[in-house]
């Protein structure tokens, strides 16, 4: 009985460690030719095989509209491609869980598309993790055989298109834009000009609401960057192409090379934020407000003028009161209209195809991104609040109100997009965090006229200098 | 029936693992394995990983680079951490004494006051603790806020024309974000000095009543005696999640207005995830350092605990 006991035991344990075994096949053994070699393989248009079965793992950033978008893509892809499916992963914190799959070095585990958001490029590309995407400009989507991407894309998306040693990595589906948002009915009542073009009409503007009593702009003070990155950074390059300086400034702004934080595009940025300071144009009590609450007060008309992103729309849709329209500007930092008048913008969430994985996964990749592009996905992109990446786009009714104002003032204005938020690379050094940390600390003070901007700036560059030389 | 002498006993040995000795062992580690083997993975590893981090210049993506003492030199001219780190004593210093003080003197009351309602008394202080701290971090955000906020509405009741944004203002901002540490903690620290306090014989206070002992003199010379024990390890506890902890401080501001309400632990979490439009550039090995410094921090502060508290139970 002792015996029959051991050996019952013994072939258990056997049996599971062989289904243990027997579990695992190679991650390298998908999307290689297994078929019979001597049977003709039926092709797509494209060129791929269609009876080759290809599992696409995806890691994308989640907001609630974006899943949608995302999932739909997916869905309809593989109801034109049945042999391809996704095995995808949603998350707020993408860039969390790619990180440490990318750190493991474990190419079966990492996705094969994945979102960029909180990756740095430039250390990806340097160590050939990432697929290049630049031969996608020159290809079609699904839809639109005979047009490139590049002749489809809005005017600046492919000149302006990120890039790393002169090739692109990650392929944009979608553009957003940031900027001042406000009450157009407000504006409306009060005879306010919801168009300024030169930074005297928006200093105006900002006197004229202020003599009513309600606060003239507002901010999140707990988020510093909301006003920057989204109203008052691309006015550096505003003013770095009025002084003929664009692209040296853009390649200082992207990469943190000096002067960045006492760039006389800056120093003069910040001197005019001082200046509405110090006039009382910011609402008060602003270095304690979050996003949401500076937001409720434009929707409480107890302040006129917003920075945020295009998205404010949707996400505010709940607390806006009926007859509340939203209305969009950039700030104009220009003194006369025939210069060039800039507003942040910049793509939605592009997604990275990692390059160690078989030829074929990496080609049905680059096959979806371009799906991304057809018009019957840019359209759900429309119906989630994201502003298409075609200028052929057909379903312009789809935008929202908010948006279809923003493609008009862009147009109008004849604005030129910059994204602020893209850094090709940054020193790594510790003394380049502490230079933001008290950028970060003193942006309310400086622009409420509190604290010397330029004692502060200076002592930012200070400590990027450090982090320079420790760099070299 | 043949019996057995000693000539004719079994001398063949039992398997090990049928000794009774082997089986006791393997027991006892087959039921530590689990919560040790978690300890080690989850706690000491990580850990003793983060020594080697903090020699390293790392951002999570590109290759690791030896940095030696490098981030401890910039560490100890950081004007931030000593910033920080002012901020944190403040902390300690206040929140832990206030907080054993209102537990102690309501647990005391709860204990020796019969009132009728005491059982709805308890549940009341102790309704803050089961909240997470996020939420009683917005619950508070709302409380201070300058326009529409419950205590500018409470201070207006009485004529003060109050405007004024507590989490916004540099000089109100710290003390501001200690009220609801010490609001969340004091339920849980009342229920531990009640059970404390039911276990003193009630014979002692009747003797003490008998002398003619008023109850603050019975509070201060048989109630708190006898519990100091507890009160220290809550001391302890309460020491070290004030170095520790930053959840509260990071959900109602984030650190600021202009870094007033920073901490050691909030700039360590900054240093490694934080995110601005240029601090998308982790440094875990700075992040690591820090981390590094405040262990040696924390153990400095339980020695001097032990130096100058030491724990002297007093036997009934």
């Amino acid at each position: 009985m002792k015996n029959f006991k051991r050996y019952i035991c013994l072939a258990l344990t056997t049996l599971l460690v062989f289904t243990l075994f027997t579990g695992c096949k190679k991650e390298e053994d998908k999307g290689k030719d297994t078929g019979d070699k001597t049977k003709t393989e039926e092709k797509y248009e494209n060129g791929l095989p269609k009876d080759q079965k290809v599992v696409l793992k995806c890691g994308f950033f989640e907001t609630g509209e974006l899943k949608k978008h995302m999932e739909y893509a997916m869905e309809s892809f593989t109801k034109a491609y049945p042999n391809v499916t996704f095995d995808p992963l949603f998350s707020p914190s993408i860039g969390d869980i790619t990180q440490p799959r990318i750190a493991a070095n474990d190419d079966n585990e990492m996705f094969d598309i994945f979102s960029c958001m909180g990756l740095t490029e430039l250390e990806l590309v340097k160590n050939n993790k990432l697929e290049s995407l630049e031969d996608l400009w020159d290809k079609s989507p699904q839809d639109t055989p005979d047009k490139s991407l590049k002749d489809l894309a809005q005017p600046g998306v492919y000149e302006n298109a990120k890039r790393t040693e002169g090739k692109t990595y990650q392929l944009p589906w979608g553009t957003f834009v940031g900027g001042m948002f406000f009450d157009e009915s407000l504006f409306d009542k009060n005879g306010w000009n919801k168009t300024p073009k030169t930074w005297d009409e928006f200093v105006k503007l900002c006197d004229d609401i202020k003599k009513t009593g309600i606060n003239p702009i507002v901010y999140p003070g707990v988020y510093a960057g909301y006003l920057t990155a989204y109203a008052f950074n691309p006015k550096m390059f505003e003013l770095a192409d009025i002084n003929g300086d664009l692209k040296g400034f853009t390649e200082r702004f992207q990469t943190g090379a000096k002067p960045y934080y006492n760039s006389p595009e800056s120093l003069e940025v910040y001197k005019r934020m001082a200046e509405l300071g110090k006039k009382g144009y910011f609402a008060p009590g602003i270095a304690a407000l979050n996003h949401t609450q500076a937001q409720m007060m434009v929707l409480q008309g107890r302040a006129a003028m917003v920075p945020c992103g295009d998205w404010i729309e949707t996400e505010m849709k709940d607390a806006t009161p009926e007859g509340f329209k939203w209305g969009y500007m950039a700030v104009p930092v220009r003194d006369k209209e025939d210069q060039n008048l800039y507003y942040q913008g910049g793509q939605t969430d592009s997604v990275f195809i990692w390059a160690n994985k078989p030829d074929l996964n990496k080609a049905w990749a680059k096959q979806f991104l371009l799906w991304l592009w057809t018009q019957d996905v840019q359209k759900v992109d429309a119906e989630i609040g994201v502003l298409s990446i075609r200028k052929d786009f057909n379903a312009v009714d789809s935008y929202s109100d908010s948006k279809r104002k923003i493609s008009q003032y862009v147009k109008d204005m004849d604005a030129k997009m910059v994204d602020d938020g893209y850094y090709k690379s940054w020193p790594k050094d510790p003394a380049a965090k502490q230079a933001d940390k008290l950028w970060s600390e003193n942006l309310v003070n400086m622009t409420l006229g509190k604290k010397d901007y330029v004692e502060v700036l200076n002592k930012c560059e200070e400590y990027m200098d450090k982090a320079r030389a420790a760099e070299k | 029936m043949k019996k057995k002498t000693d000539a004719s006993i079994d001398t063949k040995k039992d398997p090990w693992y049928k000794n009774a000795k082997t089986q006791k062992k393997l027991f006892l580690f087959l039921a530590l394995l689990p919560g040790f083997g978690g300890y080690l993975v989850f706690v000491l590893y990580p850990n003793i990983l983060s020594v080697w981090y903090s020699l390293l210049s790392w951002d999570g993506l590109s290759k690791p680079i030896f940095v030696g003492l490098h981030n401890y030199k910039i560490l100890f001219t950081d004007q931030f951490v000593w910033r920080a780190m002012k901020h944190n004593l403040i902390i300690m210093l206040v929140v832990p004494p206030l907080t054993v003080l209102i537990s102690v003197v309501l647990a005391y009351l709860i204990t020796n006051k019969h009132y009728k309602e005491n059982k709805i008394h308890e549940v009341m202080y102790f309704i803050p603790n089961v909240l997470s701290s996020v939420v009683v971090a917005l619950m508070w955000r709302f409380i201070y806020d300058g326009d529409y906020g419950l205590l500018n509405g409470f201070l207006r009741l009485f004529g003060v024309n109050a405007q004024t944004y507590w989490l916004g203002e540099e000089s109100t901002a710290l003390a501001a974000v200690m009220v609801p540490m010490i609001w969340a903690s004091v339920g849980f620290y009342i229920i531990i000095y009640m059970n404390a306090m039911k276990s003193i014989p009630a014979s002692l206070y009747e003797s003490a009543i008998l002398d003619g002992a008023s109850s603050m003199t019975q509070l201060f010379k048989i109630t708190l005696p006898l519990i100091w024990g507890v009160v220290r390890v809550t001391l302890l506890l309460m020491m070290v999640g004030s170095l520790k902890g930053f959840d509260t401080i990071l959900v109602l501001t984030g650190g600021g207005p202009a870094g007033a309400t920073d901490v050691i632990g909030l700039y360590m979490y900054n240093t490694a995830f934080g995110k601005t439009a240029t601090s998308q550039f982790h440094q875990y090995g700075y992040a690591s350092a820090i981390g590094m410094f405040l262990f040696v921090i924390l153990v400095t502060c339980k020695g001097l605990m032990d130096k100058f508290l030491p724990n002297e139970d007093i036997q009934f």
